[in-house]
């Protein structure tokens, strides 16, 4: 409504507006920090004390100067309030950036630097290389008239790393971004007319900018708003077509430049415009060299599925088996001795049927153990019931009396974690004791478990045989199956897993985990 | 008991000890004669050649050679054996496969000992019909 207005007013009322509505946005984010309690609050401390900044320099230029002075200096104090504005702004956007990036964000990164570039020769070609090359423009004049492309840059960056980057966008994030496009448009239109001679105070570029700093103030009031600072899921990002459109876009900048500086037979900045090519060929090179290494992660992950959907089937095909062979054969026998038992009674021959009662009686039992055994293998109740460190020391008592080697486990993990963390533990425990029975020729075994703040430690070790740690990764890539099994198990809940074996020393295998499941999108 | 007086002669081809031991005695309760016992396929077919057993009590599972192949190899080398199979599988495709090479029924493990003993007894019948209408035709054509 204020910016519709505009035109409405003139002289100190219309300056008088625009300073309430640059205000404006500077309480609104001040009432969303005590409304809303975001988590981080310093993006939005920092954003607050940027847009303070922005309304000096404002209240500076448009009251100061131009009313209770009656002249416009360039440069003045406003200035150097307008200039501190976008570094504060573009650092409490960064701030924002990195508290919705759970983890490295790479080629988020890369793309945003592949904007960058390309919007630096615009900037440096048509807004700052007319000030620069201009020599009668003083040298505090020439270095102020430059900040202001150049701000306007580095917050650019900033917007594209937000634009390109991961996290949640909810509403808030749409309209905190579109009053960052707003913004940076007004700011180029500003900075053309200014180039051109044709700025007017009281320009439509005014409204732009006050469309901008309402933007500004909704996004931060927005109930969405604590939102934006939330970290985002892990995810497999892809390069989508509109990203890799952008992008191609982005790299034409620089010959485009060139030629239309030629055709316009303008100054052509030859050195920026192959510094340029030269920087962007490399970060497409990196941005490839990143899609490789997905593509074969993708790869190794689907072998992955597979040897995952055969080894459950033989596990099926095994369990199966051993029913086959155990209960079933065995209870049928016992069903026929039951017969047998109740033929004898019915001929009244008691003693014979309580022998045969008693066969059957200790079979049941045998046969009970049987399945207690086999249920225990599949799922140990005890995990469930009594947790990790009771399940462990089951694990390592039974792996001890089964192979005769000398076991020592140092659990030390107070209360109880995630089930699912609890799962991936005991499953690597179990396939590291299956290999330290299979291949290590070990005469001992320790296994430490230690609580550390944020997560869980987990270190197995033998004193066998060890071996070729190029073997290691060898296995790894062909997709041994305990390997990779072990290793994705553990990626899936957000832990790190290693193995290191010295050939003669032994075999270490060693797991970080996070206490609560961090969920991979 | 079935039969008081000399029952059928049987094998009992199963490679559960405990299978194989309840079987052999609740035939033997009820007056039957078993001839033998083998935990394989291959053992299975040997026997029954050795011993001519009436009727053959024959698991599909076995090790070596299956069940079925046995049965096959049984009923080519002494047609006069009759084989029950008695297994864990309730399937009634196996069921049809085994009586296509020769089975004479086809039983799951779990069902009740009399019913098993009725259609040994069953078999063994059969089993004599078969041979007295061989001995009558070879009296006809000497």
């Amino acid at each position: 409504m204020a910016a519709g207005g505009w035109w409405l007013l003139d002289g100190l009322a219309r300056d008088l507006v625009y300073a309430a509505v640059d205000t404006s946005a500077l309480v609104a984010i001040l009432l969303a920090i005590r409304l809303w309690r975001p988590r981080p609050v310093a993006p939005w401390w920092v954003l607050a004390a940027g847009q303070t900044a922005n309304v000096i320099g404002d209240v500076w230029y448009n009251l100061v100067n131009q009313h209770l002075l009656g002249e416009q200096l360039f440069p003045s104090g406003a200035d150097g309030f307008y200039v501190g504005s976008y570094p504060l702004l573009a650092f409490g956007l960064l701030l924002l950036v990195r508290s919705r990036s759970a983890g490295a964000d790479r080629d988020g990164l890369l793309d945003a630097s592949m904007l960058t570039v390309g919007a630096a020769v615009l900037t440096w070609t048509y807004l700052m290389l007319p000030y620069a090359t201009d020599p009668g423009l003083p040298l505090l004049a020439k270095v102020v008239a430059l900040a202001y492309p150049l701000g306007d840059l580095v917050l650019l960056v900033v917007t594209a790393r937000l634009a390109v980057g991961p996290g949640r966008r909810p509403a808030a994030f749409g309209i905190l971004f579109a009053s960052l496009v707003l913004l940076l448009a007004a700011d180029a239109t500003y900075a053309g007319l200014q180039l051109a001679g044709q700025f007017q105070p009281g320009s439509p570029v005014y409204v732009v900018w006050m469309l901008a700093l309402l933007l500004r103030g909704a996004a931060a009031l927005h109930p969405s708003m604590p939102l934006l600072t939330e970290p985002a899921p892990r995810a497999t990002r892809t390069l989508s077509r509109p990203r890799l459109a952008l992008l191609a876009g982005v790299a034409m900048i620089a010959p485009a430049v060139d030629v239309i500086q030629d055709l316009r037979d303008a100054p052509r900045p030859t050195m920026v415009i192959a510094g340029a090519t030269v920087v962007l060929f490399v970060l497409a090179l990196a941005r490839l060299r990143g899609l490789a290494v997905e593509v074969g992660a993708h790869a190794e992950r689907q072998r992955l599925l597979n040897r995952i959907l055969r080894a459950t089937e033989e596990e099926r095909t095994r369990i199966a088996s051993d029913l086959h062979d155990g209960p079933i054969q065995q209870l049928t026998a016992l069903g026929i001795v039951a017969q047998r038992a109740r033929r004898r009674l019915a001929g009244d021959r008691r003693s014979d049927a309580d022998k045969l009662m008693e066969q059957v009686h200790a079979g049941v039992r045998t046969e009970v153990e049987a399945l207690r055994r086999l249920m225990t293998e599949l799922r140990p109740p005890v995990l469930d019931e009594r947790g990790l460190v009771a399940a462990l020391r089951d694990q390592v008592d039974a792996f001890a009396d089964r192979t005769g080697l000398a076991c020592q486990a140092e659990l030390d993990l107070p209360g109880r974690l995630d089930p699912e963390v609890e799962t991936v533990l005991y499953r690597v425990v179990q396939e590291s004791l299956t290999n330290v029975a299979k291949h290590a020729c070990a005469s001992s075994v320790s296994i430490h478990l230690v609580d550390q703040g944020d997560g869980v430690a987990l270190d197995v070790r033998d004193d066998g045989v060890g071996f070729e740690p190029a073997r290691a990764s060898g296995l790894l890539r062909a997709g041994h199956f305990g390997l990779a099994g072990m290793r994705e198990r553990v990626s899936l809940v957000g832990g790190r897993w290693e193995v290191q074996a010295v050939p003669g020393g032994g075999t270490r295998v060693a797991v970080h985990l996070p206490r609560q499941v961090t969920p991979v999108g | 008991m079935l039969w008081p007086q000399a029952g059928p002669r049987v094998l009992i081809v199963d490679d559960h000890q405990a299978m194989r031991a309840a079987l052999r005695d609740a035939l033997e309760d009820e007056g039957a004669m078993v001839v033998g016992e083998a935990d394989n396929g291959p053992a299975g077919v040997e026997l029954s050649a050795r011993f001519e057993p009436d009727v053959v009590l024959m698991d599909l599972r076995l090790p070596g050679i299956s069940g079925l192949e046995a049965t096959r190899q049984i009923k080519e080398r002494c047609p006069a054996v009759e084989v029950l199979v008695l297994t864990a599988y309730d399937d009634p495709a196996l069921d049809r496969e085994a009586i296509a090479v020769g089975a004479y029924a086809f039983l799951v493990k779990g069902c009740e000992v009399q019913r098993i003993c009725e259609l040994v007894d069953q078999a063994w019948a059969h089993a004599r019909t078969r041979q007295a209408g061989r001995s009558v035709e070879a009296h006809r054509s000497g």
